[in-house]
């Protein structure tokens, strides 16, 4: 009598660190914001959390009891399934998943198979980053980059127009210039032509000046 | 409404022997929120109330255990509040294996209908007291699978949900969509039930 009742409060207590512990993985559950899942080794969906009810918009009892290719695109799943069988582990797989609406969300997808005390592979722990709003400033970074590129190359563009405008401008600023050496260059060479012409007038004036003064003294001799 | 629920029929259940796990109100419960939400559960609540009976939904342990009429009057009530068709009964219990702490448990370990076939009794222990699931035939090669259930005559209602039940277990394992039929029913003078699932 004494061993039956110790038995059933024995159980009676572990029924209640069952209930406690039950509670405390549910709410663990629950709580995280991360979308989480578990999937059979036919991938089959067999737990969802509210994180993931939420990114794809539909109740647990719609994801539960379904293929994962509703969620995942079919030639992804494979290819994570084959991953996470050989690997045991895939750590950010990018692909997108589809919601109720059936508009794309693009993740990025971990899972890890779960194996029995034995070894045996029993399922597979999903988990999903959603990218959406990387994504978005990702683009929001991408548009910036190209309004930058198309403003950097309106302004290239009117450097070079200005450059030209530039060089034009020096070009026709030096031919000026040019002309002017000439023109000085041709009053110099003037200037210079009648410089000499007065030194040899000069010359001439006074050879003629000796000559006239031999003569006259010639003259004066012979007198 | 396909079946009646009033004061005798309940007593007449609640006078029944056994018991199973409050995992199963666990899943009606998921099923009333999810169909009706909190209104809905209050009204099956009040339903059974009216019975001279209490079902608090929210306050069910998963692994206690509570008296197997109430099973059937739980169903009832939920039938009743829904006016729910034998079809939409049978949805009813292909909605319990998505949400059923236990049989995800078991499920994780499940690769083939043939698993499940060999596991039925074990998962039939982890919810009754009452009752004897018994892996009857299993043909791989024309894909059927006869399951018998003995010592449980609870009430009809379950048959139904059964059904739906079984045959959701089996779609979950398999990814495929099944037929189920209940091809014995000691509700109609069998000596059991037997349910005949196909893919």
């Amino acid at each position: 009598m004494v061993e039956k009742n110790n038995n059933e409060r024995k159980i009676s207590i572990l029924l209640e660190d069952l209930s406690s512990l039950e509670s405390y993985t549910q709410e663990l559950f629950a709580f995280t914001p991360l979308p989480l899942f578990f999937v059979s080794p036919n991938g089959v969906i067999l737990e969802a959390n509210p994180a993931l009810e939420k990114i794809t918009g539909k109740g647990a009892y719609e994801i539960v009891g379904e293929p994962v290719e509703t969620i995942i695109e079919k030639e992804k799943t494979e290819k994570i399934l084959k991953d996470t069988f050989e690997k045991e582990i895939v750590f950010k797989d990018e692909t997108t998943i589809t919601n109720k609406e059936g508009e794309k969300v693009p993740v990025n997808v971990f899972a890890q198979a779960r194996k029995t005390k034995e070894g045996r592979k029993v399922g597979y722990f999903f988990s999903l980053i959603d990218l959406t709003e990387s994504k978005k400033k990702e683009e929001k970074l991408e548009e910036f980059g190209q309004v930058l590129e198309v403003k950097v190359a309106a302004k290239t563009r009117e450097l070079k127009r200005f450059n030209e405008e530039l060089e034009e401008k020096i070009r026709e600023r030096t031919e000026e210039l040019e002309e002017k050496v000439k023109e000085l260059e041709k009053i110099n060479r003037l200037m210079l032509g009648r410089e000499l012409k007065m030194v040899s007038l000069k010359e001439q004036l006074k050879e003629a000046q000796e000559e006239i003064n031999k003569i006259k003294e010639r003259e004066g001799h012979e007198k | 409404m396909i079946f009646e629920l009033d004061k005798k029929t309940a007593d007449d259940l609640m006078s029944i022997d056994g018991e199973m796990k409050g995992v199963v109100f666990k899943t009606d419960e998921k099923f009333i929120l999810n169909k009706g939400g909190e209104e809905k559960l209050k009204e099956v609540e009040e339903e059974i109330k009216n019975l001279g009976y209490s079902l608090k939904y929210r306050e069910i342990g998963n692994f206690k255990f509570y008296p197997i009429g109430m099973r059937a009057i739980s169903l009832l009530a939920i039938a009743k509040v829904f006016d729910l068709n034998e079809e939409q009964i049978k949805e009813m219990g292909s909605f319990a294996p998505k949400t059923s702490l236990v049989i995800k448990f078991f499920m994780q370990h499940f690769f083939s209908v043939k698993e499940v076939f060999d596991k039925a009794s074990n998962i039939w222990e982890k919810h009754y007291m009452i009752g004897k699931m018994k892996p009857k035939e299993f043909d791989e090669k024309n894909k059927i699978v006869n399951l018998q259930l003995e010592e449980f005559n609870v009430h009809p209602i379950l048959c139904i949900y059964l059904s739906g039940y079984f045959s959701k277990i089996c779609e979950i394992t398999i990814n495929k969509p099944v037929k189920i039929e209940e091809i014995k029913c000691s509700f109609k003078g069998d000596p059991y039930h037997e349910y005949q699932i196909k893919w």
